[in-house]
């Protein structure tokens, strides 16, 4: 796997983690149901 | 002297595994997390497989033989959790840890390590929950639903079982993500997103339905914890909480988890039809938008396992309307399957066996689940065996009917031999015609009025029950034949070819059987003959 690929998956990876995270916060704290 | 000049990924391309155990503790490579997966995934169905056995014991004749009441609502519920969490998810990511790469033509998953810290946390997780059993007050009892207050008065277990959900949730989210980054980054030029086989593209909206339900599901088990623990009162009335908004959190997950659960099964049964049918899959593009409609769907229809909380009449109808439409793109998938199979050269393999007893026995599923949601007919379904039939059909002759046959269509392929074709055929005839003693009977006890989740019944349901229970001993033990199966063509048997089955197509049949440790490090060409496949 070449660095620009490895750089690319890991942002991508981040991007989609931190989504998960703020839908978990969302339920908790704001929660739209 | 030669060493000295070979570079350090040329010398990666020839290794194999690592010797011993520890090969396993410390892989990054995906056919061995994809065997990981599924092994897991088979000893949990026997897990959970067990359970049930209890639940139909039990229930084999009227009155309290075997379980008390309390032990039985605790097979019932982690019967639930250890199939769901602990057998039909982890055997997909089994299936996509494997197919996902070699499908695409990409040389391993994209972040390898993450894979293996994705398939390790589950062991953990299992461990805890079903250590539960050996606490004082038991396992979980009060359902896979975890409602409120009733969860809230177990014994000691719940902790364990919030922090059991948040781990699998962990390892689903981190799975799925890898799942993305792989099929967005690491397809073989050429591969375009429309060419890619339709399992491929069931998994990749299956794993965006993961990032964004599982997190929900961990949020509403931390507020269980907190209302139990820390003294908040989210789902407590007398704190100014509401009960019933956990249910609308839990089932805002609950409904996109049924279609976590059977949209990749789509996908496999999407890819072994066309082979035996030795025909292109018919409405590859509309086969893509359904499955894309479906997952759109899943967020707007979760009140519909509520009906009865006491719904404004506008909730109900609009819950209703969403749900009847999911049945519009499920119907161009039946159709298409159909229309593939029309006027081809069909045979009639285990894996094919399997795959068409999906289409008839998973719409029969379908079509239960139309009647579940004409509102004032759900209100005498509800809570019934009515409704413990309609699921079963979808997750035991869908899901599971795709896991088996995923597996006999690419065990060759994995392990490089055939298995007993004799032995598949029994396989198949045993488990369809128990399963169907097993679950269509209790169409009837759910009609004539038997509630779900009971360790006893009124002496009119005993008839029914009885088949029932026969039927689920018989399917039961059928599935140790599967075991075996597996087994053996995992330790040998006749030499599997290539392409192993004659219509096959698609990049993972370009691969020598079994596939070498590493494959694609330099990427394939995309022909025209392995695209769609």
């Amino acid at each position: 796997m070449d660095e620009t690929t490895r750089k690319a998956n890991i942002r991508l990876a981040v991007i989609l983690g931190l989504v998960a995270l703020g839908f978990y916060l969302l339920m908790i704290f704001f929660n739209p149901l | 002297m030669s060493t000295a000049t070979t570079t350090h990924d040329e010398h990666l391309d020839h290794h194999g595994p690592a010797p011993g155990l520890l090969r396993w503790v410390f892989t990054t490579n995906h056919k061995d997390i994809g065997t990981l997966y599924l092994l897991f995934a088979l000893m949990m169905f026997f897990v959970g497989g067990a359970l049930a056995l209890g639940i139909r014991l039990e229930l084999f004749e009227p009155g309290l033989q075997f379980l008390d009441p309390h032990l039985f609502n605790q097979f019932t519920t982690m019967h639930a959790l250890i199939m769901i969490f602990g057998a039909v998810m982890p055997a997909f990511v089994g299936f996509a840890n494997w197919q996902v790469p070699i499908m695409i033509g990409a040389p391993d998953m994209a972040l390898p390590r993450m894979n293996n810290w994705s398939f390790w946390i589950l062991p953990f997780a299992f461990a805890m929950l079903i250590s539960t059993f050996f606490m004082p007050g038991g396992a979980p009892a009060g359902g896979w639903t975890m409602y409120p207050p009733l969860v809230l008065q177990g014994g000691a277990n719940l902790p364990f079982l919030v922090f059991a959900v948040h781990l699998m949730g962990i390892s689903s989210v981190l799975g799925a993500i890898n799942i993305i980054v792989t099929i967005l980054n690491m397809r073989a030029p050429g591969m375009t997103l429309l060419k890619m086989p339709l399992f491929v593209w069931t998994w990749l909206i299956t794993a965006y339905l993961l990032v964004a339900v599982m997190p929900v599901l961990a949020g509403a088990v931390t507020m269980l914890l907190t209302d139990k623990f820390f003294g908040t009162s989210f789902f407590n009335a007398a704190g100014g909480g509401d009960p019933v908004m956990f249910q609308h959190v839990f089932w805002f997950f609950g409904h996109p988890e049924v279609y976590i659960l059977i949209l990749p099964a789509f996908g496999i049964v999407s890819q072994i039809i066309p082979t035996f049918a030795r025909k292109p899959l018919f409405g590859y593009e509309s086969m893509v938008y359904a499955t894309a409609s479906i997952a759109f769907i899943s967020f707007v229809v979760w009140a519909h396992h509520m009906f009865t909380v006491g719904m404004p009449l506008a909730g109900e109808l609009f819950f209703m309307y969403t749900t009847m439409l999911v049945a519009v793109p499920t119907a161009v998938k039946v159709f298409n399957w159909t229309a593939t199979m029309w006027r081809g050269s069909m045979t009639f393999e285990t894996p094919m066996l399997f795959a068409i007893a999906f289409v008839i026995l998973f719409t029969i599923g379908g079509f239960s689940g139309l009647m579940l949601a004409i509102v004032p007919a759900d209100f005498q379904y509800h809570d019934t065996y009515f409704v413990v039939a309609h699921f079963h059909y979808v997750l035991v002759t869908g899901s599971v009917f795709a896991i088996i046959a995923g597996v006999y269509y690419w065990l060759p392929k994995w392990t490089g031999h055939m298995y007993n074709e004799t032995l598949g055929k029994w396989h198949f005839w045993l488990s369809a015609i128990s399963v169907n003693v097993l679950f269509f009977p209790q169409h009837f006890l759910g009609l004539a009025g038997m509630p779900r989740r009971i360790p006893d019944y009124a002496i009119q349901f005993a008839d029914w029950n009885w088949v029932s229970s026969v039927g689920g001993f018989v399917f039961g033990l059928s599935q140790l034949l599967f075991a075996y199966i597996v087994f053996s063509t995992i330790r040998g048997g006749e030499k599997a070819t290539e392409r192993v089955w004659e219509g096959a197509h698609g990049l993972e049949f370009t691969l020598p059987s079994p596939p070498p440790y590493h494959t694609f490090a330099e990427p394939p060409k995309i022909t025209e003959a392995e695209a769609h496949s």
